[in-house]
C-alpha cells in the first residue's frame, strides 16, 4: 500500500508511559470501505478490564502517532487483550 | 426504548452471548448492531429534524431511505478532521465545532469500517475485547450526541450527512 508499516510500528514502541499498559501492537496497512489507504492498529492490552478513560486516552495517543508518522492517514485503532488472540470459536 | 438504543442494547448482549468462547457470528452481528445503532441514531434525528409535525412518519420514513453511508462517511470524515467542506462551512456562521460532535463523527467512520469488515471480511477475526470497546465507543457516541444534537453545528452534520453530494458551492 505504500505505507511504511515497520516505521509506524517503531513509533508505536517509542511511546512511553501510555494510560495502560500495552503488551504489542499489530499493524497493518491498506484501504478501507471509503476506497482510501488507512492504517489498522491494535493494542494488545495487559489489563482486559482497563479503565476505559484510559483506553480512551491510549486510543488517542495512538491515533496521533500514527497519523504523524503517516502524514495523515486516518487511524483505525482497535483493542484486544493481550491474552485473548485465538480465544473465539 | 428507541431502536437506536435497542440496537446497542443488542449488540452488548451478542458480545457477551456465549460465557466463555465467543463466536464470531455472535461478534460480527454485534459489530453490526453498534454501527446500525449509531446510523439509525443520526438519520432518527435528521428526518425529525427536517420534517416536523404529526402524521408525518410515512414521510420521515422516505427521507430515512434517502441516506447514503458513502456519503454520511465523507461528511463524517470532515466533521472528525475538522476540515468541513466549503459546501457546508457557511452553515457553522463561524462556530467552532464541539469535541462532541467530532467525536460521534470518528465513532461513525470507525464503525462503519468495523461494520463492512464484519459482514463481508472472512478473514477478519474479532475478539470480545474489542468488540466491547466499540460498543463503548458507540455508547460514548450516543452520549456526546445528546449534549450536542440541539446546537447549529449538529444541524450541519445532519444537512451532510443527507446532502452533501447535492450541495453546489
Amino acid at each position: 500500500m505504500g505505507t511504511d508499516t515497520a516505521n509506524v510500528r517503531t513509533e508505536l514502541e517509542r511511546l512511553r508511559d501510555l494510560p495502560t499498559p500495552v503488551r504489542s501492537w499489530l499493524v497493518k496497512d491498506g484501504v478501507d470501505v471509503g476506497d482510501e489507504p488507512a492504517v489498522w492498529v491494535w493494542a494488545l492490552i495487559e489489563h482486559e478490564d482497563a479503565d476505559p478513560d484510559e483506553v480512551r486516552q491510549l486510543k488517542a495517543i495512538v491515533k496521533d502517532a500514527v497519523r504523524k508518522a503517516t502524514g495523515g492517514l486516518w487511524t483505525y485503532v482497535l483493542i484486544r487483550g493481550a491474552d485473548e488472540d485465538g480465544a473465539t470459536s | 426504548m428507541s431502536l437506536p438504543h435497542d440496537l446497542l442494547a443488542q449488540a452488548t448482549l451478542l458480545a457477551k452471548k456465549e460465557a466463555r468462547r465467543p463466536k464470531q457470528a455472535s461478534l460480527r452481528r454485534s459489530v453490526s448492531a453498534c454501527y446500525y445503532a449509531l446510523f439509525h441514531l443520526l438519520v432518527h434525528d435528521a428526518v425529525r429534524r427536517f420534517v416536523g409535525g404529526n402524521n408525518r412518519d410515512a414521510l420521515r420514513n422516505c427521507l430515512a431511505r434517502a441516506f447514503d453511508h458513502i456519503v454520511m462517511r465523507k461528511v463524517a470524515q470532515q466533521f472528525a478532521d475538522a476540515g468541513i467542506s466549503p459546501k457546508l462551512s457557511p452553515g457553522l456562521n463561524g462556530l467552532p465545532l464541539q469535541h462532541e460532535i467530532r467525536n460521534v463523527s470518528e465513532t461513525f467512520v470507525d464503525l462503519q469500517q468495523c461494520r463492512h469488515e464484519a459482514d463481508y471480511d472472512m478473514g477478519r477475526r474479532f475478539t470480545r475485547v474489542e468488540v466491547l470497546d466499540l460498543i463503548g465507543n458507540a455508547e460514548r457516541a450516543f452520549a456526546d450526541w445528546r449534549e450536542v444534537r440541539n446546537s447549529l453545528q449538529a444541524d450541519t452534520l445532519l444537512v451532510g450527512l443527507l446532502a452533501f453530494e447535492k450541495i453546489r458551492t
